[in-house]
């Protein structure tokens, strides 16, 4: 069972983005090119889409990404370029360092932004040289948060590469002990690509996503896994879901497919945040974007942190909105602790959402999308 | 490939991201590089046989578990502008030649964004933007063969073979098919 829907949130793409202007400067209209690293999951790609979809009319985006994912992109109207990564390749950081700086370069002086916004954690060598090569264009530093304390402090230095730092705030920055989080940086709101006025009713998300109308249904959004292994946390999820009477839906196909039992849901949509409402709990990672946009949503959520990144502090994260009562938190799961939490869930999952709903100071990425309009001269 | 120990990564990352250590250490290096006697020392010691470069890349699944993979060579497949229903097709062709000859690393270089499908196979690949979506001043000729030239450099490519038909054209092919008795690689100096 697969629902596939590919959406973009706001207006229809040809109302937002003339197809001249993806383009280079054809129509003579400012141009911002979003570059993403990659990482675990899509959400360098997705900040920068959340800044792309709010800088209005009369401004150009065009996308440069390290990530397999940014054919996404294309739904919006935006152009891209995909550059692969160290790790896409297998190649070794000193082999690949001179090709990234090659190509930054070239597609800089190709390209031509007016503003170029990059999104991650650790600025690669070669930004510097590309910027001393095109000096025209302005230079903006997406730095998210909660970085596990005593970690990457020698990237702060970079942020003498760029004209502008933006911080997308974190609803749980109150646990940051990461060495970003008090260095300098235009902080704004927690950014995500879709409002809650943007979800979809439920009604609506089940049938998009082809799910049964009826009865509660629990999305796993947990990464890889072995759904028939209940040692495991996705088999554990699953397993979990089933004895609090819920149905059981995925967000990767092979996982649907393998399971022994059946009846499990493969949901593939983006961005997936507009059809939260189809979903009665959901079990996910507590990596920056899925946090955010489940407890804006109001989404009731079991956080299950991914404590294998290399700097995300989702630990952190995930104990902050469990402390604070907006959703819970499990280190690993059994299909006893899943069922245990998911009936804490369905009766006051909705309640506890709300708090965290009250809390929120609103979309950021407005605020981001009107600094890089600012720096790239836009009426 | 297994990874450096954690205080050699340390050790490398404090030398990228000082300009003076950085600097001081291409020095040396360089130094080390152009002298005869190291690089010979250096070229036994190892057992390097430079008539293929070593370059650590995704070999593919057909080579799951073979040993020094980082010794094949790498094999640019230019498939740009290709038609798209030629494409699995292609990648089957080429998994074959690569398993029959267990001789080569390909790269692909594509102008569709076949992820998916060439993630299957475990392999590197690029993109390029279409011919037909070019709107940029220089000429797209130019650009691709700037891309070629700098996969070429990149990846240590020993060989380019052109697929934008959708089929391997045969004299690359046929070199292709011939490594698998031609090993210059497995030539050892010690």
């Amino acid at each position: 069972m697969i629902g596939h829907i590919m959406t973009s949130p706001g207006e229809p793409t040809a109302a937002r983005v003339p197809a001249a202007a993806a383009a280079r400067h054809t129509g003579g209209e400012p141009l911002v090119l979003l570059m993403s690293s990659n990482g675990a999951g899509m959400g360098h790609l997705t900040r920068l889409l959340a800044f792309g979809v709010r800088l209005g009319a009369g401004v150009g985006r065009y996308v440069v990404s390290m990530s397999q994912a940014v054919p996404v992109v294309a739904q919006y109207g935006y152009r891209y370029e995909y550059l692969p990564s160290a790790g896409a390749l297998g190649m070794a950081a000193s082999s690949w360092q001179p090709l990234f700086e090659e190509r930054l370069v070239e597609t800089i002086g190709r390209v031509r932004p007016d503003v170029v916004v990059f999104d991650g954690t650790h600025p690669y060598a070669g930004i510097d040289v590309a910027r001393s090569a095109h000096p025209g264009a302005r230079w903006v530093w997406s730095r998210r948060g909660m970085w596990k304390a005593g970690l990457n402090a020698d990237q702060l230095e970079k942020a003498r590469w760029f004209d502008a730092v933006i911080e997308p705030g974190d609803l749980a920055a109150a646990y940051d002990r990461g060495a970003s989080a008090t260095a300098p940086a235009r902080r704004v709101g927690p950014v995500t690509l879709c409002d809650p006025a943007e979800t979809v009713p439920r009604e609506e998300a089940r049938a998009a996503l082809g799910l049964p109308a009826d009865g509660p249904i629990g999305l796993v959004s947990l990464g890889a896994g072995n759904i028939n292994d209940t040692s495991g946390d996705v088999g554990a999820a699953a397993a979990g879901l089933r004895a609090a009477g819920c149905g059981v839906a995925v967000t990767q196909v092979e996982i649907a497919s393998a399971s022994s039992t059946g009846g499990v849901h493969a949901v593939r949509a983006y961005p997936l945040a507009r059809y939260y409402s189809a979903f009665d709990v959901v079990i996910a990672a507590a990596g920056y974007n899925s946090f955010h946009e489940l407890l804006r949503g109001g989404v009731p959520s079991l956080f299950v942190p991914n404590r294998s990144t290399a700097l995300d502090d989702q630990e952190a994260r995930a104990a902050f909105a469990a402390d604070r009562g907006w959703a819970l938190t499990l280190p690993h799961l059994t299909a006893a602790t899943v069922e245990d939490a998911v009936g804490t869930l369905l009766a006051d999952g909705r309640a506890m959402a709300a708090r965290a709903v009250a809390a929120d100071p609103g979309n950021g990425a407005g605020d981001a999308a009107a600094l890089l309009r600012e720096l790239a001269g836009a009426s | 490939m297994s990874a450096a120990p954690k205080w050699l990564q340390g050790v490398a990352r404090t030398v990228r991201n000082s300009p003076r250590l950085t600097s001081a250490t291409e020095t040396v290096f360089g130094r080390l590089q152009g002298n005869r006697t190291v690089v010979d020392v250096a070229t036994r010691v190892f057992g390097f046989d430079l008539a293929v470069p070593i370059v650590f890349l995704r070999a593919g699944r057909a080579l799951a578990g073979m040993a020094e993979v980082e010794r094949l060579p790498v094999v640019l497949v230019n498939a740009a502008g290709m038609p798209g229903d030629r494409l699995t097709g292609l990648l089957e062709d080429l998994e074959a030649l690569q398993r029959r000859t267990r001789g080569f690393r390909p790269v692909l270089l594509l102008d569709t964004p076949a992820f998916a499908e060439v993630r299957a196979y475990d392999w590197p690949m690029e993109l390029v933007v279409p011919a037909a979506d070019w709107s940029f001043a220089t000429d797209w000729d130019d650009y691709l063969a700037d891309r070629v030239a700098m996969m070429v450099a990149r990846y240590r490519a020993w060989i380019v073979v052109s697929a934008r038909t959708g089929t391997m054209e045969a004299d690359g092919c046929r070199i292709l098919g011939r490594l698998e008795h031609y090993r210059p690689w497995e030539a050892r100096k010690v």
